[in-house]
């Protein structure tokens, strides 16, 4: 399984998580992305997660003229996205804890 | 910015694929506009549109169009709107030259054979949009579309004259209805699409119908003239398409 199959499923809480540290739009995101290290395969693939956050009502977002470059959607998290990301980190508290354990005791 | 002509053509493609798709007209702009800025901070960082798509435009195509709802409102208030209008052409000539007559076999293959062409034509340009079809490869799969259903329309039109009595031929009077009533949807249209293709095909198509009608012409010469400002109508329909298309982009 490649790292990008891997990541495809907590894709839409690390954008949470990035969105919760300040308003911040797309191409942004990325460059946190990979500040903290995540390699994306494909950069589009954050907008159609993007679209399904905004759908649940996680997220909203505007549209604002920048003085230097394109118009940009900036999104923000709602309560509703606070609470989410607030019970994807217990989850994965949980998760990996338990995969830490398991692949650290067979070496 | 100024975006690579590979980048123009996603984006294009893009707007193409997802109204061919039912998307919403709004929510399209909205993620044009997203991912074009997304390419403009991109490009100017020296990456390319694969960085972007992940090097499948039509799978990342795909992915986007699933996390939108599809607008069946929005297509079926179109619906009958469009019906109309694909009725209009089909009547408003003949009525104009007094030929008009209704069969049942026209009755049926008429619409069907409309339903075949549109189908067609949005599975073309889904496909087209989705693998970045090269002009020619376009020109030919529209070609293909049309040679057919000018083929089915001329073979339909033919059995009926020969095999078919029609149950109902309007009086001049009503034939002159009937296509005041066709004129009246194809501005309607107009002003509702806020385009001038459908007034300005019209005029190529049935205009000369209608000039012809008054004056002394030979038959020979009417269906030479017809012919001729029907490739003209086209020919200008798709000229002012190309200008808007390079205008947008």
């Amino acid at each position: 399984m490649s790292s990008s199959q891997m990541l495809k499923g907590i894709l839409d809480g690390c954008l949470l998580g990035i969105i919760g540290k300040g308003e911040t739009y797309g191409y942004e995101m990325i460059e946190k992305l990979e500040i903290y290290g995540f390699r994306m395969v494909s950069e589009g693939s954050i907008y159609p997660v993007l679209m399904r956050l905004q759908k649940e009502g996680f997220v909203q977002s505007v549209m604002k003229e920048s003085p230097s470059g394109p118009k940009r959607k900036y999104y923000t998290l709602t309560d509703a996205g606070k609470e989410e990301y607030q019970q994807f980190k217990d989850r994965w508290e949980a998760l990996s804890h338990s995969v830490d354990r398991l692949v650290k005791e067979e070496g | 910015m100024v975006l690579t002509k590979e980048s123009e053509e996603f984006i294009a493609n893009l707007k193409m694929y997802l109204m061919t798709s039912g998307k919403n007209d709004k929510e399209i702009e909205d993620i044009a506009e997203e991912l074009r800025a997304h390419l403009e901070d991109a490009e100017s960082r020296g990456k390319t549109l694969d960085s972007v798509t992940g090097g499948s435009p039509e799978s990342y195509l795909k992915n986007i169009s699933e996390e939108m709802k599809t607008d069946y409102f929005g297509v079926i208030k179109a619906l009958p709107m469009f019906i109309l209008l694909v009725a209009a052409y089909f009547i408003t000539g003949s009525a104009i030259r007094g030929d008009l007559s209704f069969s049942l076999l026209k009755l049926i293959a008429f619409p069907s054979i409309a339903a075949l062409g549109v189908a067609g034509y949005i599975f073309f340009f889904r496909r087209s949009s989705a693998q970045n079809w090269s002009a020619k490869r376009q020109m030919i799969a529209f070609g293909t579309i049309y040679v057919s259903l000018s083929a089915a329309l001329s073979a339909v039109i033919f059995l009926d004259l020969f095999m078919l009595e029609p149950f109902y031929v309007p009086s001049r009077d009503v034939m002159w209805i009937i296509a005041a009533a066709g004129v009246a949807v194809f501005v309607i249209s107009a002003i509702w699409s806020k385009t001038w293709i459908t007034i300005i095909l019209p005029l190529f198509l049935f205009g000369p119908d209608f000039i012809m009608h008054f004056m002394e012409v030979s038959e020979m010469r009417q269906l030479f003239i017809s012919a001729a400002s029907l490739y003209i109508g086209m020919a200008f329909v798709i000229v002012i398409l190309f200008i808007q298309n390079k205008k947008q982009t």
